[in-house]
């Protein structure tokens, strides 16, 4: 594809929370992150203007300061963007300024408090929001948990007239604290703890990785894992049944993208012992 | 330099530095110790092309070397040497950069504002970005202007016979510009723009050439390689003309990857400006098989990554190392696209060389 990007000496890699990390292989001549995210909107054919899009957000904050999300649910494709500045009030990456630099594209009434201590906010992105055929009449603010033993963070909606609780996140490390991660995914007002299999959710498979997250919202809970290799990340989207050409892209290309880490998450639901996925989306940065 | 902590650098003072040799730049951090010494904070990553390193470098000894002494009394300490650890971060800056400096430094002494645009140069396996003109306009240069010129071009050390041709060119001059290579060879170029080219242009039917420019070049540390390009200009062709004239530098060849990339560029160029301002010129030198094409189209209002698809081919056509090619295209996708030219040079081998970005110095 004529928009794919190659790493270069002075690329930086972060992780879903904008952690870096090094490089897992080589990089030389490897794919940059950012084409995983063109790939599935090439897949997904999305208006050219989409593209436009994420260049005025790299413009704006710039390169590999924006976490990406590729999600499925119900055999569409979406997408989520998110944003950090530990900074917080200090912010370098604000609201205001991601809202600005796409204001061009789409119409926004949300005013941002900027004294807010937020660490990140996230938008829902897609070709209706590139165009404006959609106004953006949300954007998710993530603020922390002082207090909490656990590193975690909690979720509101922010609309032009309302500002409303959403989800909340918690942060387990997946060498030491793989334990806690798995109480806490049991300790849910969503399933019975004695009939469900663990493996089901905290996917064997996955646990070798870097932080489990875990996160309760309105409807569902939901468990991310957290710098996975390639390798994880086929076996993730081939158990569920992404597009084939979304499979195809990594095995064809393994060889161009294995320098890469990726983090994944699983919305589900439990119905007596039975784990289904409702949404499941895969990550990486541009 | 230490660890850099998570708290950005504030302010102007800093207490140390690293730098590191990228794709054709030299990148500098610098950083102030955090008050535990835990770390330090740090600023964000400058980026020097190699002229601006030239630059800097004459410039701190210049500036060290002349407060040398009132730094030592305040500290009431001597001054300690610094030593240059064997890296190449500290590497001694190299001949082209050198070079260069001493072309940009040539140029401010006239004292009157003139043009820096950059470009590259795609070729077989091979990209070579360390390239500029400098533009002067002639009426700009204060006192005799054409004795100022020549004076630059024996500071240039070009060869005496390029020099009695450029001399005998000078008084048909309406522009001078002075060109500088510095990636496999250093060579330098000097283009005499023709006053009379655009009353002539006016002069004869659509189509018909016209002398623009007249180009002295050689090689530095090889002056026995020289050339003298003859740039022809074809004036008030439309779109479809011009890609006339690019195919039949292709041998005819339509389906060439060389002839559809620079009908492409054509294109897009053609559709954002008006057509008879595409300038359209032809180059060819005595004795070799050079046979190229240079098509202005700054009025096109372009960047470089409004033609990032044609570029892309161009790597893949050439064999130019993805991640070599992106890291100079980071630098220059939102520059103004300014010339593309292309054909036969007089190597015998295709090429494309991207002129971008032009801007005024104030001299």
């Amino acid at each position: 594809m004529d928009r794919f990007e190659f790493a270069t000496g002075g690329d930086r890699y972060f992780n879903y929370c904008l952690w870096p990390y090094q490089p897992v292989a080589a990089t030389d001549d490897k794919f940059r992150g950012i084409n995983v995210l063109y790939q599935s909107f090439q897949f997904a054919g999305v208006d050219e203007r989409t593209y436009a899009f994420v260049e005025a957000i790299r413009d704006a904050i710039g390169p590999f300061q924006t976490v990406f999300g590729i999600k499925q649910f119900e055999g569409r494709m979406s997408w989520e963007f998110y944003f950090y500045d530990y900074q917080r009030l200090d912010r370098r990456v604000s609201i205001s300024r991601v809202l600005e630099a796409i204001r061009p594209f789409c119409r926004c009434d949300i005013v941002a408090n900027e004294n807010l201590p937020y660490f990140m906010f996230s938008l829902d992105v897609d070709s209706a929001l590139a165009t404006g055929a959609r106004d953006l009449d949300v954007v998710h603010m993530y603020i922390g948990n002082p207090g909490s033993q656990v590193s975690s963070g909690i979720a509101y909606a922010l609309r032009p007239q309302s500002t409303a609780l959403e989800n909340f996140y918690f942060f387990f490390d997946a060498k030491t604290q793989l334990q806690e991660a798995a109480d806490k995914i049991f300790c849910s007002a969503y399933l019975d703890a004695a009939r469900v299999d663990a493996d089901r959710i905290l996917w064997p498979e996955l646990r070798d990785c870097r932080t489990i997250c875990v996160a309760n919202k309105k409807q569902n809970d939901c468990v991310y894992f957290s710098e996975i290799n390639v390798d994880q990340l086929l076996f993730f989207l081939k158990a569920l049944a992404y597009p084939p050409a979304i499979v195809d892209f990594f095995e064809t290309n393994r060889g161009s993208l294995d320098h890469l880490l990726y983090d994944v998450g699983l919305d589900f639901i439990v119905d007596g012992s039975d784990v289904r996925i409702l949404k499941s989306g895969y990550y990486n940065v541009f | 330099m230490q660890d850099v902590s998570d708290k950005p650098l504030t302010g102007t003072r800093a207490d140390t530095f690293r730098a590191a040799i990228l794709e054709q730049r030299i990148a500098i951090e610098f950083g102030r110790t955090v008050a535990d010494g835990a770390g330090v904070s740090g600023s964000s990553r400058i980026l020097l092309d190699p002229p601006a390193v030239a630059r800097l470098i004459s410039a701190l000894q210049e500036a060290g070397g002349r407060h040398a002494g009132a730094w030592a009394a305040a500290e009431a300490e001597p001054l300690t040497q610094v030593s240059r650890a064997p890296t190449r971060s500290h590497a001694e800056p190299d001949e082209a950069g050198t070079r260069a400096g001493l072309l940009f430094g040539l140029l401010d002494e006239l004292g009157c504002p003139y043009y820096h645009e950059r470009s590259f140069r795609i070729a077989e396996r091979s990209l070579a970005a360390n390239r500029f003109l400098l533009t002067v306009n002639m009426k700009s240069v204060a006192g005799d202007a054409a004795a100022a010129v020549l004076r630059i071009c024996r500071r240039l050390s070009m060869p005496e016979d390029l020099r009695r041709g450029a001399e005998e060119a000078l008084p048909q001059a309406k522009a001078i510009h002075f060109g500088f290579e510095g990636d496999e060879r250093i060579l330098y170029k000097v283009y005499l723009e023709r006053r009379d080219a655009h009353e002539e242009s006016l002069q004869v039917s659509p189509g018909t050439p016209v002398l623009l420019h007249i180009a002295f070049k050689w090689d530095s540390n090889a002056p026995e390689q020289r050339a003298i390009s003859r740039y022809r200009w074809f004036p008030q062709l439309s779109a479809a003309q011009i890609a006339e004239r690019i195919a039949a530098i292709y041998r005819g060849n339509r389906a060439s990857p060389s002839f559809q990339i620079s009908d492409e560029v054509l294109r897009i160029a053609a559709h954002g400006m008006d057509e008879k301002s595409l300038q359209y010129l032809e180059v060819q030198e005595d004795g070799n098989e050079r046979l190229s094409f240079d098509l202005n189209v700054y009025d096109a209002g372009l960047q470089l990554k409004d033609v990032q698809a044609q570029l892309a081919k161009m790597r893949e056509q050439f064999g130019i190392r993805p991640g070599q090619f992106q890291a100079l295209y980071d630098q220059v996708k939102t520059r103004v696209l300014g010339h593309l030219a292309g054909g036969i040079h007089r190597n015998g081998r295709e090429f494309f060389n991207v002129y971008y970005g032009v801007q005024r110095h104030k001299g």
